[in-house]
């Protein structure tokens, strides 16, 4: 049971506390709600360069991390599809440096062409680095736009291509951040040794004299029900093949999603999972393969994914795959084995619950969402599934005309 | 009201000294030391079952990693699927860790099952089975990994790196190789297995909520095994290094160039470690490091560039890391060696060394925020034969040395004649 505060600024900020007096470090967690989703289809991979542009300095504070180093805080940030979020450790009295890093950010960055040449040059690097230069690294820009066809989830976070990080300019910047970076468009979560009181109070300070943007509500386009199955072959240089199947699944927290997600567990979670006794272990199909759900705001998709014994065609170790969810419909999961996927989800939610920037990310992201409170109710979400809803979710998603399938080839 | 002063920073309290929450020492059946640290308010427990050897005391290539990653797939008396379902079914976690120095697993638990799971996880170590056809489905496997490892340059130029700093055959050097892997054989691993996995060559590391209470319950299930004695070979490690200080790899088709630089260095038991900790900082341990100062925010020639101090039982070593844009890794290295010629050159501004202890005071409180930072902190000192002292000092380093005194470390470690270059891309 997580406890936590609230407050909401005139402006629309919303604040929530978890107080925790065991700790001496706070954690600071300013998530925007906005993420690749909301980007132009000819100017992808924007969201995530406008995120490094964000530590390029604003009106007061020329260097963000100078200032952070200075309180010896520890910060990071990352976007994904749906969000884009910041976040620091820090001694815990060092809280009101960091609402003053924060507010100015959020008050205005400063928007140079210097800064934006360089981080263009930086994320370019990066798109090489994870996404070109590993093997396999490319497969989700490939996987996206297999499985969507009208929704923005058909690009990956880091863009479509180096062409649309090269040609961003500062206007495109500084309209970005007049449309997303507004309070009203934000939740702010803190963790540490608190009170109530004097976080909101110093939310009031910092964030209170920042203008709201009203942005329209989201209008993105709905994904067409995927009537018939997609398949993309290719072939690259890496040592072995590789399998990659996809399914349209509920959105994050929508009826279906919790079943979706044990049924991901119950394949691919922990040594005793089904994928990896049958598939690993007792017909040596695949070296790794695992199961998972990309838990988007949007409806998301299913995966399974997995790399090939050497030798085994990928005919076969696609039919074994197929024969494990086709058993997942047809076959009632025993009262046991159910059990044993929730104390493993109960496990890793207090495990999780261990470290203050997790919970402050988890306030945060529940918030967003729509509702604080959902963050002690995930565990119940989970108990609630039977066995007889597991496996009608399982009918419901794990169809072969909605799957996407990408073969990987190793070039011979 | 008055109106904000967004000007300048709140005022900034100094970094406030705190008390080190040190370990608590126990003796358990057999003598088996055991230590416990405790923190926090979520009912989770972590146990780490520490084994004393690593791969420098093996005799046979990968016997100690291959050992350890067996370990889970089967005992004398029950399958390896039999013990993961056990294991799954009460949400416990285990996790394997074989290094050059030690050995062993760490078990992560919800305090209310660990009476269940005990026993099995003691099964798990002490009484593996080492069946065959297990040996094979991984062996298979972790060639196939090797191979995927073999395509990225990051991995090639580490590789590489540690090779020619301590010698192919050095433990600190030896790098994964096929021909070993397929050669190991049950008997070879149970070999492995009776001499060091024994009661005397055990330490355990209890962390999270309420530990001590967990000791009756392992003095229960450790009273069950025969004690037994370790049978350590007294194996002599030369460092033989490649005496080739430049070394290019190539890997057809790269986007990038992997980077290594750096060279052997003192270990943690040295006077000068915790200083050259510090100069590392400077040099590129943080975002704001000169290396990244340069390398990523002014050229953008890299996602990240980094360096680090490591320090194993008998040896220790410095490098930097990065991965750069084919077109300009000459002069990325060449900035590399020019930022290190700078700390020789120069002593760093105090306003610079002021953030360095800033942040180093931060990193350092936040490494002992929580019960397994805890235990990772007590580790980290313990096998090192070092006290909590070593805390103290190092802090007092942070806060206190100076401009000159950092100056002299790099003059004295870092000459760039001493380095080692390794480079691999297309």
């Amino acid at each position: 049971m997580i406890h936590f505060e609230k407050y909401i600024l005139s402006n629309g900020l919303r604040v929530i506390l978890h107080p925790n007096a065991s700790t001496q470090m706070g954690a600071f967690n300013l998530m925007y709600d906005v993420g690749a989703r909301d980007e132009q289809p000819d100017k992808t991979g924007f969201a995530h360069l406008f995120e490094h542009l964000m530590f390029g300095g604003s009106v007061n504070i020329p260097e963000y991390d100078a200032v952070a180093q200075q309180i010896g805080a520890e910060n990071n940030a990352f976007t994904n599809n749906d969000i884009t979020n910041y976040y620091l450790t820090f001694p815990a009295n060092q809280l009101e440096t960091a609402f003053w890093l924060e507010s100015d950010r959020m008050l205005q960055l400063d928007f140079s062409e210097r800064s934006l040449e360089v981080q263009r040059a930086v994320v370019i690097e990066e798109f090489k680095q994870r996404y070109l230069n590993q093997p396999y690294g490319d497969v989700w820009l490939k996987l996206r736009p297999l499985a969507y066809q009208k929704h923005p989830y058909r690009w990956a976070t880091i863009g479509k291509e180096l062409a649309h990080i090269e040609n961003a300019t500062l206007e495109d910047v500084k309209a970005f951040f007049y449309t997303h970076y507004r309070p009203d468009n934000a939740v702010l979560a803190i963790s540490g040794p608190f009170e109530a009181e004097r976080v909101f109070a110093l939310a009031e300070k910092w964030f209170g004299d920042i203008p709201a943007a009203g942005r329209p509500p989201r209008k993105l386009p709905v994904e067409p029900p995927q009537l018939a199955q997609r398949r993309l072959v290719v072939e690259a240089e890496v040592p072995v093949d590789a399998l990659y199947i996809a399914f349209h699944m509920p959105a994050k927290g929508a009826p279906g999603y919790y079943a979706a997600d044990l049924i991901s567990d119950v394949l691919s979670r922990g040594k005793s999972s089904r994928l990896y006794r049958r598939l690993v272990k007792e017909q040596p199909l695949f070296s790794q393969i695992n199961a998972y759900v990309t838990g988007d705001q949007d409806p998301g998709l299913f995966v399974v994914s997995g790399q090939l014994v050497r030798g085994v065609s990928m005919a076969d170790a696609e039919a074994a795959v197929w024969q494990e969810l086709q058993r997942l419909q047809t076959e009632l999961i025993s009262e046991e084995e159910m059990q044993k996927n929730l104390n493993q989800i109960e496990s890793s939610l207090i495990f999780s619950e261990t470290q203050g920037l997790n919970v402050a990310m988890n306030l945060a992201y529940h918030t967003l969402m729509g509702d604080t409170a959902n963050i002690n109710t995930d565990l119940a979400n989970y108990r609630a599934v039977t066995p007889k809803i597991l496996q009608a979710q399982a009918q419901q998603i794990l169809q072969s005309h909605q799957a996407s399938i990408l073969e990987y080839h190793a070039k011979a | 009201m008055q109106k904000l002063n967004r000007q300048s920073a709140p005022a900034v309290p100094a970094f406030a000294a705190f008390d080190l929450p040190q370990a608590k020492a126990h003796r358990l059946v057999h003598d088996i030391p055991a230590y416990t640290l405790e923190a926090g308010e979520q009912e989770v427990l972590r146990i780490d079952f520490i084994i004393g050897s690593g791969s420098w005391h093996q005799e046979v290539p990968l016997a100690a990693a291959l050992t350890n990653r067996m370990l889970q797939e089967g005992t004398r008396h029950r399958s390896g699927r039999a013990i993961a379902e056990e294991l799954d079914f009460y949400g416990a976690y285990v996790q394997y860790e074989a290094s050059s120095d030690r050995s062993g697993m760490s078990l992560y638990t919800l305090h209310k099952h660990l009476d269940a799971v005990l026993p099995t996880v003691l099964e798990l170590l002490f009484m593996p089975g080492f069946p065959l056809a297990e040996l094979e489905t991984t062996v298979r496997n972790n060639l196939q990994q090797l191979e995927v490892d073999q395509q990225k340059v990051s991995s090639i130029a580490r590789k590489t790196f540690m090779q020619a700093l301590f010698g192919p055959e050095h433990p600190y050097g030896y790098q994964m190789q096929a021909e070993d892997l397929k050669a190991l054989r049950p008997d070879q691993l149970a070999r492995y297995h009776k001499r060091h996995y024994t009661t005397d060559n055990l330490t355990l590391v209890l962390a999270g909520w309420q530990p001590e209470a967990a000791l009756s319950v392992l003095n229960k299930a450790l009273g069950q095994l025969e004690p037994c004695v370790a049978d350590k070979p007294d194996l002599q490690h030369v460092v033989r290094p490649s005496g080739v200080n430049t070394i290019e790899v190539p890997k057809a088709g790269a986007l990038q160039h992997a980077i290594r630089i750096g060279k052997r260095m003192v270990g943690k038991t040295h006077p000068d470690y915790a200083g050259l900790k510090v100069l590392n900082t400077l040099l590129g341990g943080y975002f704001g490091s000169r290396l990244m100062s340069n390398l990523r925010e002014d050229k953008g020639y890299t996602y990240g560039v980094g360096s680090a101090l490591l320090s194993y039982e008998h040896d220790a070593f410095f490098t930097i890391a990065t991965e750069v844009g084919s077109d300009v890794s000459a002069d990325a290295m060449a900035q590399i060696i020019k930022e290190i010629d700078l700390l020789r050159a120069a002593p760093v501004p105090e306003g610079e060394l002021a953030t360095v202890r800033a942040y180093l005071q931060g990193v350092y409180m936040s490494n002992f925020d929580g019960a397994f930072a805890l235990a990772d902190r007590f580790t980290d000192i313990h096998f090192f034969g070092m006290g909590y002292e070593y805390y103290d000092d190092y802090i007092r380093t942070v806060q206190t040395i100076s401009p000159e005194q950092l100056q002299a470390l790099a003059v004295q470690y870092l000459d760039p004649a001493s380095l080692v270059l390794v480079k691999a891309g297309s």
